[in-house]
């Protein structure tokens, strides 16, 4: 794998600028909310677009611009959202987000990163096995009282995954309570790792840290297989997609499947186990966070491989993936099943969904940009008139709860705390 | 750039908005065609990079950047969506002025039909905020993402719907337009839209000509665009589909019926064109050459896909023989009567111009070609749909009536895309890959034939230069002629630069790079808005 | 050498003519200071009309274009300092009719008289202004920018001009738009060029220089004129009103939208009287205003078109509560339409007497304002004669022009006509075709405006010699 991999289809690119809106053949709904790229709004420069970055790597492999504090600041001023890898991809077979990736793995092999932002989440990776430089010893604290199985001990079907945000954030803790509760109320066989639980390394991964990412991922993936677990469950997206997304590049085999708690809950509902019952007179809206959307299906990069044939048409030998098929149904299904629900869409939605701005440690880095963002994204969700945006992401979710001190006037609501309400 | 300039420009933008980092102005150095463009060495990027980078709000803002410059004899170039070389400065030490943050609708006047706007609203921005007041603005051919200022002052104006929308460089109205020396000239009256023409001679005159200015002549901040009449729903709901344009309507409008036709030969296609004209039945009315050339538009899939589901299946050699010569015609109609009267008219013409409907189009693969997804297609069209290679050029275009159009076809088609195919190094896309597009109910027709080549390949590139040069000679040899106005210029085989080839092309046609160069020195007397794409570009001043 | 002898020395048998009665046709009909020109020449080729530019701009004389006959109404092709006329009445071949492109080609002084029967003998015909004189130069008609009478076919406001050719000032003949080369007309036709794309060559839209120039900036010899097939059938409805009310307005507005009428354009009673009856009576026999609608139809489809259209429009007009109707008192659909498109001998206008237009572009919505404050001024102003009113939809209904016809005697008009015209204009009157006495209120609005066609006059006539006076040269 290497940045080298890709030169062709950086000179394929056309400049054409579709990496900085929805997917134009979505058909845009409306002047406000056409664009697609959180770095462009904010930066406008052209090198802040997916475009401009593919530029910027290719001046690089030619040796034409060096590393640079600026090089650095564009290439991480971005959430890796996806937004343009989907809408290149209508049209073309470019793979921008692998890119725009390998660009970071490459700032990191050549020491160029991480930068100062990032370097406390990996020491605290290293030091702690999470990204919140909290102690190993307190990770299971979070479940204390819950009769859930202790999945080192016994054998069970589900393995619940809190991650490290919902596992130690005061405020966020509660979403995997609340989720746990509802399994294990529901007789499913559920268990949870308690301190044993490691981070999936998204972060680090999103950083360009493929070393860390290795080690963790392939520790992991051991640990799961070795448990016999039919289904990885979490309510975490950030780590839903990695797992789902990224690990399988291993190339390891999984012998599990990978579950959003928002699948898991919705087939509950859908089969009669659980019903919501409680009213909740409200009109919400729901933001799909990226790693649970565009970026949660498997992708295999072609490492530049390519086959041409009528002359000049270039072939990968890869499925297209353009983040169709990420869950988006499901969350939209158990909001419509609470009553008293008004479920109302946001122009930008499911696969053309816009990032809150906190990911690939943009919010770490450059907590502007990601407060800019995600304002961004609470204007659209109050153009809705939606009193509430509900989330299925803890980073979407703290983020927005962030941005969101100064005007309040939306909540921001955790998808599981409104099903736990209404069930209970 | 010199500090003391540059702080200048940073009290006018603030100082997020100007950089002369050259991470920022690497990416002002690399476009589409920028391959063609004569330098030392091949290269994607430009020979110079930019002095620096601008961002300005507003056309006050603007105003003053290009006095500035004026002041300190400092070049500049404007862009927009900024798409293709011709965005990009030509020339060494030009300050790029990036318009993309003057990006607001100005006004939507429903009754009058029209809309202004600034540089940086594209095309699906208005066209989404149209819709909801019944109104269309046809679709920029450059793609969705494209600037509509641009395409109407600084382009060519090429769009989808000119059946039935016009052609943009005759949907102008007012124009607000900072000129080279800094002063703000507008068209029509003062702060009023609905004309762009006099009093007495109109100044659109020296605006954009038939292929725009392209920021030759000062930067154009807001312009008033003509809109037309839409039938359908107030917002298109779609739904993803992974089929040719990935999408689907879901809310169709219900008085549309999209039909393609195909014909034996180029004469009896001209038929059709006329007579459709006259029976001005057609919203859309398009022509994707052979049937190679239509299928490879099926953007939304992968190449993989469209080799093996239409190429490697063998359906392109068991169709292409019944499959001469296709043409998309649309019907989107006000009301059912319309809507039926139209639709009739449409296959009676086709029948009696002695064109076919296949079955091939109603139940096979092809079928997506028809409905919504040609809808879809034509109205969200991302134009990267065409880049399937990484690079595609145009060859010389024409812009004339549908009998010219076809005569034109015929010399490229047979005498040289079959000839570079067997050569290897052009895409295999049949070897007609005319794209014809009519505009005001046949009144004329645009047409370019698209050459796609592998923009990683040097190879590739090097035979696309080739077949460009070969084809102008060829169009001469044969006396046909063909419009100064095509990207193509832009190629030009190695020896011979653009701007020498727009001389030896404005001999033949009234000496226009000479009354243009008067034009450019009457208005931009200290030759700072970059000259590089307007007229005979930089090697006009050289000669001077 | 003479100027007349120099001028009859270009070509054997150049006509020039020097009698002041004979000159007498080229003054302003209507001016009170009468400015003969020195002569008038005939030229009768392309290669005539260089020769004389060139030499006038060895001379420096003044030339003045003129393609129509007389009356001189406005004041576009008069003398304003002498000069020589080049008079363009014997350039009058009708070059291409082209039914298939829908396009013909005509030499300058082809006149409506001339080209409208030949279009006729095609099957074609031209979007046009309302009932011109028929010894009204057709380019003429265009170059003006003159309203037309179908907006849907109104594509640009250039429309119905396309290609043109045209010898600058410099004495430099060059042709515009798909008409631009290579090679000449004869060899373009058989490749299938038809004249019909406008813009261009490349940059610069030379055709809307010379439009709207008044001549200032060179002479048209022959343009392409897009046409419009001749109806087969034709049906003329009217609506009539007592006001301009805004739901007449928004009427026109929904047709503007759909492509149902081709002739759209509202009449006051004064206006459709003098058209109809050459003149109105004291007591008007028709109402307040009356809109004009023509749906023409031909070809294989043609009972059925006008069935669709018919019904539609039906349809548009209940949902506003308009009625239809096919006569309005005495004047009947079906005559109204053969005159509209009837060149008179007398200019409609001048039928009733004496009359003067003032006319500006605006926009629909805003005509109800303008023509009730100008009804206004004008009873303020003590004004004793009669308005005709005329609004005529442009550009596919982004715009109107909206013409005041003043029907009086020439001394209570000459009195009141720049008031009159300084009234509108302080009310945002956008004169887009300045003649005479406007061209001092619109150029000396925008200096920036002025100073660029100054600049785009020296180009294409760097001594001046173009009709000089006009505008703002």
């Amino acid at each position: 794998m290497a940045l080298e991999d890709y030169k062709k289809d950086m000179m394929r690119c056309v400049r054409c600028s579709v990496c900085k809106f929805i997917p134009l053949s979505s058909l845009i709904k409306s002047w406000r909310f056409a664009y697609g790229c959180p770095s462009i709004i904010q930066k406008n420069f052209h090198a802040y677009s997916g475009g401009g970055k593919l530029i910027l790597a290719l001046s690089f492999l030619e040796g034409r611009i060096g590393y640079s504090p600026k090089l650095l600041e564009v290439i991480y001023n971005c959430s890796l959202c996806g937004m343009c890898d989907l809408t290149c991809k209508i049209g073309t077979d470019m793979e921008v987000w692998e890119i725009l990736h390998e660009f970071r793995i490459r700032c990191f092999k050549d020491g160029q990163a991480p930068l100062p932002g990032h370097k406390p989440i990996l020491d605290s990776l290293k030091n702690y096995d999470n990204v919140w430089m909290q102690p190993r010893g307190r990770r299971g604290e979070w479940a204390r009282g819950i009769n859930v199985r202790d999945a080192r001990k016994e054998r069970v079907s589900v393995l619940y995954f809190a991650g490290c945000t919902y596992s130690y954030e005061p405020g966020l803790k509660e979403i995997a309570r609340k989720t746990l509760k509802i399994l294990v109320e529901n007789d499913v066989d559920v268990g949870i790792l308690g301190n044993e639980e490691k981070c999936c390394s998204s972060p680090a991964y999103m950083i360009g840290d493929e070393e860390t990412f290795k080690k963790f991922a392939e520790e992991n993936i051991e640990k799961f297989n070795e448990m016999g677990i039919e289904i990885l469950l979490t309510s975490c997206a950030g780590c839903y997609g990695l797992f789902k997304s990224k690990y399988p590049r291993l190339e390891k085999k999984m012998n599990f499947r990978v579950m959003h708690s928002v699948e898991f809950l919705w087939s509950l509902i859908r089969d009669g186990k659980i019903k919501p019952r409680k009213r909740i007179d409200m009109a919400v809206t729901y933001n799909d966070p990226c790693h649970l959307g565009r970026l949660s299906e498997p992708r295999i990069p072609s490492h530049g491989k390519e086959r041409i044939e009528l002359n000049t048409l270039p072939i990968k030998d890869i499925p297209k993936i353009h983040g169709f098929n990420g869950i988006y149904e499901e969350p939209r299904e158990i909001l419509k099943s609470i009553p008293g629900i008004k479920f109302v869409e946001m122009e930008r939605r499911m696969e053309y969904s816009f990032c809150c701005g906190s990911g690939a440690g943009a919010r770490s880095a450059f907590p502007d940009f990601a407060q800019k963002t995600a304002l961004e994204r609470l204007e659209e969700a109050s153009y809705t008139g939606a009193s509430a945006l509900i989330t299925a992401c803890p980073w979407c979710e703290k983020n927005f709860m962030d941005a969101n001190k100064n005007n309040g006037a939306l909540k921001i609501i955790n998808i599981v705390e409104l099903l736990y309400d209404s069930i209970k | 750039m010199e500090r003391e300039i540059y702080r200048i420009f940073e009290e006018i933008v603030g100082p997020e908005n100007i950089s002369d980092d050259p991470v920022i102005l690497e990416t002002y150095s690399f476009n589409w065609l920028t391959e063609f463009l004569p330098r030392s060495a091949p290269s994607k990027f430009m020979e110079h990079r930019p002095l620096a980078v601008i961002l300005p709000k507003s056309t006050e803002e603007v105003q003053k950047i290009v006095k500035v410059c004026n002041s300190y004899r400092i070049k500049f170039k404007a862009l927009s969506t900024g798409y293709g070389s011709h965005s990009l400065p030509g020339q060494e030490n030009v300050l790029v002025i990036d318009l993309r943050r003057m990006n607001r609708i100005i006004e939507l006047d429903e009754k009058n039909k029209f809309a202004v706007v600034e540089p940086y609203v594209v095309w699906a921005q208005l066209q989404a905020e149209a819709m909801k007041v019944g109104l269309f603005t046809t679709p920029i051919q450059a793609g969705s993402q494209a600037s509509v200022l641009a395409n109407l002052t600084s382009g060519w104006g090429m769009n989808t719907f000119g059946n039935h929308g016009g052609h943009n460089g005759r949907n102008v109205l007012g124009v607000e337009w900072v000129l080279p020396t800094g002063e703000i000239l507008k068209l029509g009256p003062p702060n009023e839209w609905f004309t762009g023409d006099g009093p007495g001679p109109s100044l659109r005159g020296i605006m954009r000509g038939h292929c725009g200015a392209q920021g030759g002549l000062g930067i154009f901040t807001k312009v008033g665009i003509k809109l037309h009449n839409w039938p359908g729903p107030p917002v298109l709901e779609t739904e993803p589909t992974g089929l040719i344009s990935a999408y689907s309507i879901k809310n169709l409008p219900k008085f549309i019926e999209v039909a393609i036709p195909t014909f034996d030969t180029y004469e009896t296609l001209a038929n059709f064109f006329y007579r459709a004209g006259e029976e001005e039945i057609a919203y859309c009315l398009i022509r994707a050459g052979s049937i190679e050339h239509l299928v490879t538009f099926a953007g939304a899939l992968s190449n993989k896909e469209i080799f093996e589901q239409w190429f490697e299946s063998g359906f392109i050699s068991s169709a292409k023989e019944l499959i001469k010569h296709p043409c998309v015609a649309m019907v989107f109609a006000n009301t059912e009567r319309e809507f039926n009267f139209k639709k009739k008219v449409l296959y009676e013409i086709i029948e009696e111009c002695n064109g076919k409907i296949l079955p091939v189009f109603k139940e096979g693969p092809l079928q997506k070609f028809g409905g919504e997804e040609m809808l879809v297609g034509l109205i969200g069209n991302d134009t990267h749909f065409i880049h399937h290679a990484g690079g595609f050029v145009i060859s010389a275009g024409y812009m004339g009536t549908a009998d010219a159009v076809i005569k034109h076809m015929g010399i490229p088609q047979e005498k040289l895309k079959k000839k570079f195919i067997e050569r290897g190094k052009i895409l295999a896309d049949g070897e007609d890959s005319t794209y014809h597009n009519s505009f005001e109910n046949n009144a004329y027709i645009y047409m370019e034939m698209e050459f796609h080549y592998d923009a990683a390949d040097p190879l590739s590139v090097q035979e696309v230069r080739e077949v460009v040069r070969e084809e102008r000679e060829n169009l001469m040899e044969e006396k046909l002629g063909f419009e100064p106005n095509d990207i193509g210029l832009c190629v030009g085989d190695s020896n011979m630069d653009t701007g020498e080839r727009i001389i030896e092309i404005g001999k033949r046609y009234g000496n226009f790079h000479i009354w243009q160069e008067k034009v450019k020195s009457a208005f931009d007397p200290l030759d700072l808005s970059d000259r590089s794409n307007y007229g005979g570009g930089i090697y006009m001043k050289k000669r001077n | 050498m003479g100027v007349i002898e120099e001028l009859k020395g270009l070509r054997e048998g150049m006509e020039v003519v020097e009698e002041r009665e004979r000159l007498g046709e080229y003054i302003c009909d209507f001016a009170k200071i009468k400015i003969f020109p020195r002569c008038a020449v005939f030229p009768e080729t392309t290669e005539d009309v260089i020769k004389i530019v060139k030499w006038a701009n060895e001379k420096k004389i003044p030339l003045i274009p003129v393609s129509s006959g007389p009356p001189r109404i406005k004041g576009d092709s008069t003398p304003e300092i002498g000069g020589v006329m080049v008079d363009l009445r014997k350039m009058k071949k009708i070059l291409r009719i082209d039914r298939r492109n829908r396009v013909c080609v005509i030499e300058s002084g082809v006149n409506f008289q001339e080209l409208l029967p030949a279009l006729k003998n095609e099957g074609l015909r031209i979007n046009m202004p309302i009932s011109p004189r028929k010894n009204k130069s057709v380019l003429a008609c265009f170059l003006e920018r003159e309203p037309v009478m179908m907006p849907r076919y109104h594509w640009d406001a250039s429309d119905p001009l396309l290609c043109l050719e045209v010898v600058f000032a410099t004495g430099d003949l060059f042709r515009t738009g798909e008409a631009s080369g290579p090679f000449g007309l004869e060899e373009q036709w058989k490749i299938g060029n038809g004249q019909k794309f406008p813009l261009g060559p490349h940059q610069v839209d030379y055709f809307r220089i010379v439009q709207g120039a008044q001549g200032t900036m060179g002479i048209v010899t022959w343009a392409s004129i897009k046409c419009e097939l001749l109806p087969e059938m034709v049906e003329f409805l009217f609506t009539i009103s007592s006001q301009l009310s805004d739901n007449l307005i928004n009427f026109v507005y929904r047709l503007l939208r759909l492509d149902l009428v081709d002739e759209l354009f509202i009449l006051n009673n004064t206006n459709a009287e003098v058209l109809y009856f050459d003149g109105f009576k004291e007591e008007r026999r028709l109402p307040e205003w009356i809109l004009c609608m023509g749906i023409g139809s031909s070809g294989r489809f043609a009972k059925e078109r006008m069935d669709y259209k018919i019904s539609d429009l039906m349809d548009v007009a209940q949902s506003f509560g308009v009625k239809l109707i096919r006569n309005v008192g005495d004047i009947k659909g079906l005559v109204f339409f053969e005159k509209i498109y009837s060149p008179q001998e007398t200019y409609w206008k001048f039928k009733n007497g004496f009359s003067k237009d003032i006319f500006f572009i605006t926009t629909l919505d805003k005509a109800s304002f303008f023509i009730k404050n100008f009804l206004t001024f004008l009873n303020e102003q003590g004004y004793k004669g009669e308005t005709g009113i005329y609004i005529q939809p442009l550009v596919q209904g982004t715009s109107c022009h909206l013409e005041f016809t003043l029907y009086s005697s020439q001394d209570e008009i000459d009195k009141i006509f720049e008031k009159a015209s300084w009234f509108l204009f302080e009310k945002c009157a956008f004169f887009s075709r300045p003649y005479g006495y406007w061209s001092n209120l619109v150029y000396s609005r925008d200096a920036i405006f002025t100073e660029s066609l100054k600049k785009v006059k020296g180009i294409f006539d760097p001594n001046g010699i173009m009709n000089p006076g006009k505008l703002c040269f």
